[in-house]
């Protein structure tokens, strides 16, 4: 346990040009004065603000923001020295720091690690300074007013004060540690993760339902090898009626290349005709004159004509030879042509047959459905890993929630030994300071304590002292305890002989640091000797300003 | 290849008369003197070298009777018209018919230019027709040359078919072999030649050269046998080479338009093998070849001929020589 000793404050108003210092002692210390309004308060309000507490109000002479503080601690034998101007802090004369990392120094220096939610954000966040304090320290102007630590600093409303102040006190005395937080986080998320997964198996059993439902309602039985042998028989019938129509369109073309070179011969063959015909003519004319050699008939001519006509009677007689080649081609050709047609009518008959349709839909089913199935078979696979992710998680949640509460069995214990001691401190109390109300308060109930007058303020110190008392005996940090007299108002010449007593018996002999602000005319029940502060007015002085201005030259470099 | 198939050829300018000029052609084809002078196509003259004959010819039956009737057109009878056609020779008068009373009593007789089948008046029909021409007051001189008179009962009839199938066979006879269709083209030639001989007009001055042109001689019958005889030769020497079916097609195609494309290379021919051995102890093939090499050193007459022209040319001029032995 760490415990935070101030050895020394400094406090410098550069702008009035005053100082003062004071020197502590490690155990108790008491800031008195002949007259009220002498400055008590401020010093004590200092002496925390130093540390980082987040003072609500200082008296209305006392300018913090031209104020410098420097305090000298200790924590476990190391020494450093705490400088800070409004929420600027230089810790060892070293880098100046932001409030928040001035506020994560100390909690690493004083290993106090609490984290709370953001009232805005729901973000966990490690606290200042202010919280780590709010048990020690007691403000004369709002620590009174009947709620107990609630609106000593604005501080706690970034979470929602009075919920705080529960997390801070459970924290403090150690019986709400991190690690139950960090389970019951673990558990929030694991529940979280459990939900998202149960909301998808949800989603994946309506999609697997409609899948089946759809392969309940297609089942068609269908003998998979009988149509892919069907398919295959097909296939190879329409192959050969395929090969058989590219052996007549060749054929067919053969044939028509054939017929094509009839014709040309033909066409070739009248062509020699004709010029053989035209040759006759020229012959011999009307008179039986022939055009070239002007003879008449001569058996040249005769010979001549003959000549020609019986190579026309041979170019007729090939003629007529190839038209009939024609025409039995042409015949040949027009059958050739049925035969191909009707082999096309019998490929198309093949591909079209209404048994290979049914086959096809069937098949189209059959595919659809196994599609389906596979679909179905994933969804279901997921649902399975789903279902066995939701186990698991389940499983966590449980071995979080067993963590958790044999966690919080082991607080509650430690928790109703705490309340035991609290209640023992309390019916103590109720007894010394002649106040039954006392004993009515709760251990961890931050209501208003309801009432008024000194009977309230007695029941309020009662609740500080026991707490106080609490944290001592149970608490894991040990940061100086700060009271700021025993009631609000400070009223010269009231007895409060019994409440001092008390205060001395249950306060003063802790063992913690202890600032006890009080009137000197008080004092005089406390029977122990203890180093005493004190004060007068003004507790700054113009004359210590220049010596003092060279321990604070730190912040100016 | 058989002639026979299909394209028969269409015979053209058939008359019973025409045919008759044939018919005596083909008869006297072998007398290298014969010719025929052909008046008109029912008028013509035959000669040889000792003998002449006047040819009437009537495509109808006829019988003395009306051989004497003198007709109002020509106001002549048939047998005066063929009469006084010439004074030196016999007078023969051509029929389809003759009334068979008639022909009964006439007497067979040879003839020069028909060897058989003429007919003689017997005495009695001789007087019967004196009388008519006396009657009539024909010429004397016309009257004692009865005695020359001689009719022919024509063997073909007055139709086509028939006289064709009578004359191929009358052809055969007289050796000259040819097919069937080509000897309807050689009819053919002659119809033509016949008419136009026939019309031929002699014109005064020219009557010299004119009368030769309306002859037809045995020669000029025989050439036109030859030309059709060498038709068939080249057709059965080209099936005798052992050319490709494509080749041999090729070369017919060539054959066809030697007159028409090649007619000087054709001609050129006979001076360039006059005196070449065709029955040189070869095949058809090595004969062609041996004659091809000498038409391919001739660049300046055969330059433009290519191989089956030249084939063609070679096949048809041995065609024409087989044809003329």
């Amino acid at each position: 346990m760490k415990r935070l000793t101030i050895k020394k404050l400094i406090i410098m108003d550069y702008k009035e040009k005053k100082a003062q210092s004071f020197q502590f002692d490690d155990h108790i210390n008491i800031i008195t004065s002949k007259m009220s309004s002498t400055g008590k308060s401020s010093l004590i309000k200092s002496i925390f603000y130093s540390l980082g507490f987040d003072i609500k109000k200082f008296p209305n002479e006392w300018n913090s923001n031209q104020m410098l503080f420097k305090e000298y601690i200790d924590i476990d034998g190391n020494e450093h020295s705490i400088l800070r101007n409004k929420n600027y802090f230089k810790v060892d004369n070293e880098k100046i720091f932001s409030y928040k990392d001035y506020a994560k120094w100390l909690a690493s220096q004083m290993d106090f690690e609490l984290e709370i939610q953001l009232s805005k954000s729901k973000r966990f966040e490690s606290v200042y300074p202010t919280e780590m304090l709010l048990m020690n320290y007691i403000d004369q102007d709002k620590s009174w007013d009947g709620y107990l630590y609630k609106n000593v600093s604005d501080s706690l409303n970034r979470y929602g004060s009075s919920k705080a102040v529960k997390e801070i006190v459970d924290y403090d005395l150690g019986i709400s540690n991190k690690e139950i937080i960090q389970l019951k986080d673990k558990k929030t998320s694991f529940n979280k993760q459990k939900k998202d997964k149960e909301s998808e198996l949800t989603t994946l059993n309506k999609l697997n339902d409609d899948f089946k439902s759809k392969y309940e309602e297609n089942v068609v039985p269908i003998d998979l090898e009988k149509v892919k042998k069907d398919l295959e028989n097909q296939k190879v019938q329409m192959e050969i009626s395929n090969k058989e129509i590219n052996k007549s369109y060749s054929k067919i073309h053969n044939i028509r290349s054939k017929i094509s070179i009839k014709f040309q011969d033909i066409e070739e063959l009248n062509k020699i005709k004709n010029q053989n015909a035209n040759r006759i003519k020229k012959i011999s004319n009307k008179n039986g004159e022939c055009s070239y050699c002007h003879s008449k008939l001569t058996v040249e001519q005769s010979l001549s004509r003959l000549e020609l006509n019986n190579n026309i009677f041979d170019i007729q007689f090939d003629i007529l030879k190839k038209q009939n080649e024609l025409n039995l081609l042409k015949k040949e050709e027009s059958s050739l042509q049925k035969e191909l047609d009707s082999k096309i009518k019998k490929f198309d008959v093949l591909g079209n047959e209404e048994k290979f349709a049914k086959d096809k839909s069937n098949m189209d089913k059959y595919i659809d459905i196994q599609v389906s199935k596979e679909i179905q078979r994933k969804y279901s696979n997921q649902i399975t890993n789903s279902l066995e992710e939701i186990e698991q998680t389940k499983k966590e949640i449980n071995k979080l929630s067993y963590q958790i509460s044999k966690l919080n069995k082991q607080m509650n214990n430690k928790k109703r030994e705490i309340i035991t001691y609290f209640d023992e401190q309390l019916t103590e109390l109720s007894i010394n300071l002649s106040e039954p109300k006392i004993s009515n308060i709760k251990f961890g109930d931050f209501k208003e304590i309801e009432g008024s007058g000194t009977e309230n303020n007695r029941a309020i110190l009662g609740a500080y002292l026991s707490y106080f008392r609490t944290l001592n005996c149970y608490g894991n940090h040990q940061f100086p305890f700060g009271l700021d007299s025993v009631i609000k108002t400070e009223i010269d010449g009231v007895s409060l002989n019994e409440i001092y007593k008390a205060v001395e018996h249950y306060f003063l002999e802790l063992d913690n640091q202890i600032f006890f602000v009080a009137l000197e005319e008080n004092l005089d029940s406390i029977k122990t000797n203890y180093k005493k502060i004190e004060l007068t007015k003004p507790i700054l002085s113009t004359h210590k300003y220049d010596e003092l201005l060279k321990e604070m030259s730190s912040w100016l470099e | 290849m058989s002639d026979n198939n299909g394209g028969a050829i269409a015979i053209k300018g058939f008359d019973f008369q025409a045919m008759t000029v044939v018919f005596f052609a083909v008869k006297n084809i072998n007398d290298d003197n014969f010719n025929v002078y052909i008046e008109s196509e029912e008028d013509f003259t035959l000669n040889k070298a000792e003998d002449k004959a006047y040819v009437q010819v009537k495509s109808m039956a006829l019988s003395v009777k009306k051989l004497t009737k003198i007709s109002k057109k020509a106001k002549k009878s048939i047998l005066e018209k063929n009469l006084e056609a010439g004074n030196e020779g016999e007078y023969l008068i051509y029929l389809k018919e003759m009334a068979k009373q008639d022909l009964n009593q006439m007497e067979r007789v040879d003839d020069s230019f028909i060897k058989d089948d003429a007919y003689v008046f017997s005495d009695s029909q001789r007087l019967e027709i004196i009388s008519q021409f006396k009657k009539d007051k024909v010429d004397k001189s016309i009257v004692e040359r009865v005695q020359k008179s001689r009719v022919f009962v024509s063997k073909f009839l007055d139709n086509l078919n028939d006289a064709r199938i009578y004359m191929i066979g009358l052809m055969n006879d007289n050796q000259i072999d040819i097919t069937d269709n080509r000897a309807n083209l050689a009819l053919n030639e002659l119809f033509i030649l016949i008419h136009e001989k026939a019309e031929y007009i002699v014109k005064k001055g020219h009557e010299r050269r004119d009368y030769e042109k309306k002859k037809l001689t045995s020669k000029d019958l025989g050439h036109i046998f030859t030309k059709t005889k060498s038709r068939d030769y080249f057709k059965d020497f080209l099936e005798d080479t052992n050319y490709s079916f494509l080749q041999k097609e090729k070369i017919k195609r060539a054959r066809e338009v030697l007159f028409t494309e090649y007619y000087s290379a054709r001609k050129n021919m006979d001076k360039v093998f006059s005196s070449y051995d065709l029955d040189d102890d070869c095949t058809s093939n090595e004969l062609i070849e041996k004659m091809k090499s000498k038409l391919d050193n001739d660049e300046s007459n055969y330059g433009d001929c290519e191989r089956f022209v030249k084939i063609a040319l070679i096949i048809d001029y041995i065609s024409e020589r087989a044809a003329n032995l």
